[in-house]
C-alpha cells in the first residue's frame, strides 16, 4: 500500500500487514471524516496466512490470503454497538470507502439508539475511565514472516520424501499466519492509541504419515510463533517411525490401564478443561450453581460458593500464563496479569468479565484466559515412565472428544496415530485404538509421574484470531478408563 | 476478503480499479410498504416507526423527566405511525383477514385506527371458539387473556373494550386469582387515565374476588401480588380527595384509610400492613454530607415536611433515559426538582451509599466515590436536596474468592424499623415524613 487516494488500496505483495504508522495515517483519515457530536473509535486488523495441505504424497491446497478489517464506532462516549454506538466494517481503504464506513457507523448508531432508547445528550457529567495498559509482546519472528510460498513447498517436498520412499502415504498442513492489531480513539485530541499498535506470528506444522494398507498410522505436529522452532524434518520423521511402529495392531480388552500420554495427548486433555476457566464459568458456579467448580449454596451468607481455594489436582499441577512469558507467547488483553488457574493442585482463580469485576468483586479489570497456557511438571521423561511401567499403555493423542457431563467434565473421546502396549518396562505390542470416557480433572488427580513440559500444536481458532499456545508435560496416570475397542487407525 | 491462489499471483494479475460507488441510505421519511409481505412484517415496520417517534421526541424531551401527563395513555399515536398502519393494513379487510392471525392484526387495525374492524375480528375470534365446554371455556378464557395483553398494550387506551373484555374474562376463567390479577391491572390503567368511575369499578371487583379467596388460595397468590394489587385498589377505591382530605386531617387518620382498605381487601389485620407509615422517621446518619451547612443539623428536621429519598444509583442511571415505562434515577431526580419548584418549604434529603464502584471505574475510595455521587446527583441532575453517603458496611470472603459480602448500613437498619419493612433495597423508594417526624 503506497498511498491513500480515490482507488482501491490493497497491501502489496512485500507487505502484508499493516504498519504502525499506516495504521495511525487511516485512523486519523477516519476520524477526520466523523460529523457531529461522540466518539470515534476506530480497530484495525489486517493478517495474513499462507498454508499449504497435502495428502497421499500430493499437494491439495496452497493458498495466501490476505485481508484488512477496520472497524469503527461511533456514538457516545464509550458505549459499545449494543448500547448506543453505531459500529460498521469495511476492508477497503481508499477514502469514499472511509467516509462511507463512517457515515454506515453513524447512522446504525443512530437506529440502535431508536431501538434501545436515547441517551443523554448534553449532560454535563461523564463517569471517568480506568487507565488501560498492555504488557508488552515479543511474539514475532522474522523466520515465520519469512515463510513463503515457495518456502512451504520446499519443507513439505522434503518431509514427503521419506514416506514415499518406504512405500507410506504422508499427509499434513503448514501454516504460517502474521497478523497486526491497533485500535484508536478521538476521545482525546489530537488521537490516542487505545490498544497500541501489536503484530504477532504463528506457524504450524503437523504430518500424518499411514502405510498403504491402512494398517498402521503415526502423527506429529507443533505450533509456534517462531517457525525457526519447528523442525519439521524432524516431525517427519518422527510420524514415519510411529507409523511403521504402529502396524498391525492388535487388539486388548478395554477397561482401566495405566496410560503414559505424551504432551500433545496430555494437551488434548487439558483443553476440555481450560474453557472451564473462563469468565462464564465463575458466572455459573457463583450466580447460579452450575460448572464444574461450585462447591454449593451458603445458607448463612445466602450465595453459592465455589471451589476457589480448594484442592481440585495433584499438587505437582500448576496451570498458569503469564503475558511476558516468551517460550509460550500469548496476545495480551487489557491489563494482563500473570495468573495462576491451578496452583499447586489449588484451584486459585477463575476467569471473570468486566461486569462481574465491577459489580461482584469491585475490581477493575477482567480476567480473560484462553489465550494460552502452561503446565508444570516434572524432570522424567517419557523413556523413564515406559522404564518403570509394568503394564500400561502409551497414548499419542486423542480425537473427537466430547464432553458429556459439565459437572465432572467427564468426557469421550478416541485415542489416535499410535497406542502402544508397555510390558515390564518396554514397549511391545501396537494396540488397536481404543475409546475413552474420563475426565481430566480425575486424570490430574491420578498422576504418578510428570515429565518436562514442551510446545504442544495447537490449532489455529480462526482467521486473524489470537494464539492459543500450550506447554504441558507427559504424564503417566493410573486407572485411565477406555471403554470400547475401535477399528479406526 | 481478497484470495490469491499462487497460480493468480504468478500470472500477474494487477488490474487498476475504478472508484467506489458512495452507497446512498433510502429515504427514512416515507414507507415503501409494498415491501413487506406479511403481517409479522407490516407490524414490524410499525413498531419502528413507533420507536423512531419516541426516539425523535427524546431529542428534544426528556419524556422520563416530563410532569406525570395522565392524558398521554388516551392521546392519539403519531400521524406517521398511524399512516404506515393504514397503508400497511389496507390488505386486510374484514370479515375476511384470517382469524388465527389475530394476535398480529389487531394490533395493525388499533394503530391504524380501524376500531370497528377490530371489534369485527374480535367477534370472530370468539365465534370461532368450537368443542367441548370446558375445553372451549379454557380456549375462550386464554383468548380473552391474550385480548387483554393487547389492549393494554396499544395506544390510545381503549379503557371501555378493556372493561369488557376483562368482564369477558372473569366469566370464562376459573382461577379467581388470575381475575383479580386482570381487574387490578383494569384499575391501575383507568386510574393512570384520570378514569376514576372505571377505576372505582376495577378495585371494586378486585376486593369482591380477594375477599372470597380461600386459605389456600391466599396462600398461592403470591404475598407481593397481593400488595401490589391491593395498593392499586386502595388508591383507587380511596379516591386521591378523600386520601387528601384524610391527610389534611392527620397523618394518623391517613393511615388508618389506607391500612383499613388494605386489611379489608387482604383480609388480614391491620397491624400487618407492610410499610412503615405513622412509625417515627429516626435520624439520618451518614459518613459523608453534602449540600448542607457545617456542623450537620440532624435530619430530618423536627417542625418541617421532609422527602427522604433512598437513591438507587445503579448502572442504568448512567446509559439515559429509557422509555416511558422507566423508573431510574432520571426520573426520579427530575420529579424532585420540579417537588422542590413547587414546594420551596419542603425538605429533601438523598440517602446514598458506596458500592466499591462507579460506573467503569472500581474501587475508588469512599470518599473519591462519595464525590463522584455528588457530581452525579447534585451536580449534573442538579437535584436541589441535601446528599447523605453511607459507606457500605462490608468484609471479603478469603482469597482466592475475595468476593465482598455487604452488610446493610446503619441508616438503612434504622429504616427497616425491625425488618418489618426492606430498607436494604430500596431500589429508589421515598419516604415522605411530617412535620412531627
Amino acid at each position: 500500500m503506497r498511498r491513500l487516494g480515490d482507488r482501491l488500496v490493497r497491501l502489496a505483495d512485500d507487505q502484508r500487514i499493516l504498519t504502525a504508522e499506516e495504521c495511525e495515517a487511516i485512523a486519523r483519515r477516519v476520524i477526520g471524516f466523523a460529523q457531529g457530536e461522540g466518539e470515534t473509535r476506530v480497530e484495525l486488523l489486517s493478517w495474513w496466512q499462507g498454508e499449504l495441505r497435502w495428502a497421499r504424497n500430493r499437494v491439495s491446497l496452497a493458498t495466501d490470503r490476505r485481508t484488512v478489517q477496520l472497524r469503527v464506532l461511533r456514538g457516545p462516549r464509550g458505549r459499545s454497538a449494543d448500547m448506543g454506538g453505531g459500529l460498521a466494517t469495511t476492508n477497503q481503504l481508499d477514502d469514499i470507502s472511509l467516509e462511507s464506513v463512517v457515515r454506515a457507523a453513524e447512522r446504525n448508531g443512530r437506529l440502535q439508539r431508536e431501538r434501545s432508547g436515547a441517551w443523554a445528550p448534553g449532560l454535563s457529567f461523564t463517569p471517568p475511565y480506568p487507565e488501560m495498559t498492555y504488557p508488552p509482546t515479543a511474539i514475532w519472528s522474522d523466520a515465520t514472516y519469512s515463510f513463503t510460498g515457495e518456502r512451504r513447498g520446499e519443507v513439505a517436498r522434503a518431509m514427503v520424501e521419506d514416506a514415499e520412499a518406504r512405500g507410506m502415504l504422508s499427509a499434513g498442513y503448514l501454516e504460517a499466519r502474521a497478523a497486526q492489531l491497533a485500535e484508536y480513539t478521538s476521545e482525546r485530541e489530537p488521537i490516542v492509541e487505545v490498544r497500541p499498535y501489536v503484530k504477532w506470528t504463528q506457524a504450524q506444522c503437523s504430518t500424518t504419515v499411514r502405510d498403504s494398507r491402512g494398517a498402521g498410522s503415526g502423527w506429529a505436529g507443533l505450533s509456534s510463533y517462531d517457525w525457526a522452532k519447528i523442525d519439521a524434518h524432524a516431525l517427519a520423521a518422527l510420524a514415519l517411525e510411529k507409523c511403521k511402529a504402529s502396524q498391525n495392531p492388535l487388539a486388548l480388552e478395554p477397561g482401566r490401564y495405566t496410560v503414559i500420554l505424551e504432551p500433545q495427548a496430555v494437551a488434548d486433555l487439558v483443553e476440555i478443561l481450560v474453557p472451564s476457566f473462563s469468565a462464564f464459568s465463575r458466572k455459573a458456579a457463583e450466580l447460579v450453581g452450575q460448572g464444574p467448580f461450585v462447591l454449593g449454596f451458603d445458607d448463612a451468607l445466602k450465595l453459592w460458593r465455589s471451589k476457589l481455594g480448594l484442592k481440585v489436582a495433584d499438587e505437582r499441577v500448576t496451570i498458569s500464563h503469564e503475558p511476558v512469558d516468551s517460550e509460550l507467547g500469548i496476545l495480551p488483553t487489557a491489563n494482563m496479569q500473570p495468573l495462576k488457574w491451578i496452583d499447586r493442585g489449588v484451584l486459585t482463580a477463575l476467569d471473570h468479565d468486566r461486569d462481574y469485576a465491577l459489580k461482584t468483586l469491585n475490581e477493575n479489570a477482567a480476567r480473560r484466559s484462553l489465550t494460552g497456557y502452561r503446565m508444570s511438571g516434572g524432570e522424567s521423561s517419557v523413556e523413564e515412565m515406559v522404564r518403570t511401567t509394568k503394564r500400561g499403555l502409551l497414548v499419542t493423542r486423542f480425537s473427537n472428544i466430547r464432553r458429556l457431563d459439565d459437572s465432572s467434565l467427564v468426557s469421550t473421546g478416541l485415542t489416535r496415530d499410535g497406542l502402544w502396549l508397555i510390558e515390564n518396562g518396554k514397549i511391545t505390542k501396537a494396540v488397536k485404538n481404543f475409546r475413552f470416557t474420563e475426565s481430566p480433572l480425575f486424570v490430574l488427580n491420578s498422576i504418578e509421574q510428570l515429565g518436562v513440559p514442551v510446545p504442544v500444536f495447537r490449532p489455529t481458532r480462526g482467521e486473524g484470531k489470537e494464539l492459543t499456545p500450550a506447554i504441558v508435560p507427559a504424564l503417566k496416570v493410573r486407572d485411565f478408563s477406555f471403554t470400547s475397542t475401535i477399528d479406526a487407525i | 476478503m481478497i484470495v490469491l491462489s499462487l497460480t493468480l499471483a504468478l500470472a500477474g494479475w494487477f488490474a487498476p480499479v475504478a472508484a467506489q460507488t458512495r452507497f446512498i441510505w433510502p429515504s427514512e421519511d416515507r414507507v415503501d410498504v409494498t415491501s413487506y409481505e406479511t403481517a409479522e412484517e407490516c407490524l414490524a415496520v410499525i413498531r419502528r416507526i413507533q420507536n423512531r417517534e419516541v426516539y425523535r421526541q427524546t431529542q428534544t424531551a426528556w419524556l422520563d423527566t416530563m410532569p406525570y401527563d395522565r392524558a398521554r395513555s388516551l392521546a392519539p399515536l403519531p400521524r406517521p405511525v398511524t399512516e404506515t398502519a393504514r397503508a400497511c393494513g389496507a390488505r386486510y379487510t374484514e370479515p375476511g383477514a384470517p382469524v388465527g392471525d389475530f394476535a398480529i392484526l389487531l394490533p395493525i387495525y388499533l394503530a391504524a385506527e380501524r376500531d370497528a374492524d377490530a371489534e369485527k375480528l374480535i367477534a370472530r375470534r370468539l365465534a370461532a371458539i368450537t368443542g367441548e365446554p370446558k375445553s372451549a371455556l379454557n380456549e375462550r378464557a386464554a383468548v380473552l387473556d391474550s385480548l387483554i395483553n393487547i389492549y393494554t398494550v396499544e395506544r390510545p387506551l381503549r379503557l371501555a373494550r378493556l372493561e369488557w373484555l376483562t368482564d369477558e374474562y372473569a366469566k370464562a376463567e376459573p382461577d379467581r386469582s388470575r381475575r383479580a390479577v386482570r381487574y387490578a391491572l383494569l384499575t391501575y390503567f383507568a386510574y393512570d387515565a384520570g378514569d376514576t368511575a372505571r377505576a372505582r369499578r376495577g378495585a371494586e371487583r378486585v376486593l369482591a374476588i380477594v375477599g372470597k379467596f380461600t386459605p389456600a388460595e391466599r396462600r398461592r397468590f403470591d404475598a407481593e401480588d397481593v400488595l401490589q394489587v391491593m395498593m392499586i385498589a386502595t388508591r383507587a377505591l380511596a379516591s386521591e380527595q378523600a386520601l387528601l382530605d384524610s391527610l389534611r386531617r392527620s397523618t394518623a387518620s391517613y393511615v388508618a384509610l389506607v391500612r383499613d382498605t388494605w386489611a379489608r381487601g387482604t383480609g388480614m389485620r391491620a397491624e400487618a400492613f407492610p410499610f412503615p407509615y405513622n412509625e417515627t422517621a429516626p435520624p439520618l446518619t451518614a459518613d459523608f454530607w453534602f449540600g448542607v451547612e457545617k456542623p450537620v443539623r440532624p435530619r430530618p428536621t423536627p417542625g418541617r415536611v421532609s422527602l427522604v429519598v433512598f437513591v438507587n444509583n445503579e448502572d442504568e442511571c448512567f446509559q439515559g433515559p429509557l422509555t416511558e415505562e422507566s423508573s431510574t434515577c432520571w426520573n426520579q431526580a427530575a420529579t424532585l426538582r420540579r417537588l422542590a419548584q413547587r414546594f420551596p418549604a419542603l425538605e429533601i434529603t438523598l440517602v446514598a451509599h458506596t458500592r466499591g464502584r462507579f460506573a467503569y471505574l472500581a474501587p475508588p475510595p469512599p470518599a473519591e466515590e462519595a464525590e463522584l455521587i455528588r457530581q452525579w446527583l447534585l451536580g449534573a441532575h442538579r437535584i436541589p436536596a441535601a446528599l447523605a453517603v453511607s459507606i457500605t458496611p462490608s468484609w471479603r470472603l478469603p482469597d482466592p474468592d475475595g468476593r465482598p459480602i455487604r452488610r446493610d448500613s446503619p441508616v438503612v437498619t434504622a429504616y427497616s424499623f425491625g425488618k418489618r419493612f426492606n430498607a436494604g433495597d430500596f431500589g429508589g423508594a421515598a419516604l415522605l415524613i411530617d412535620q412531627d417526624g
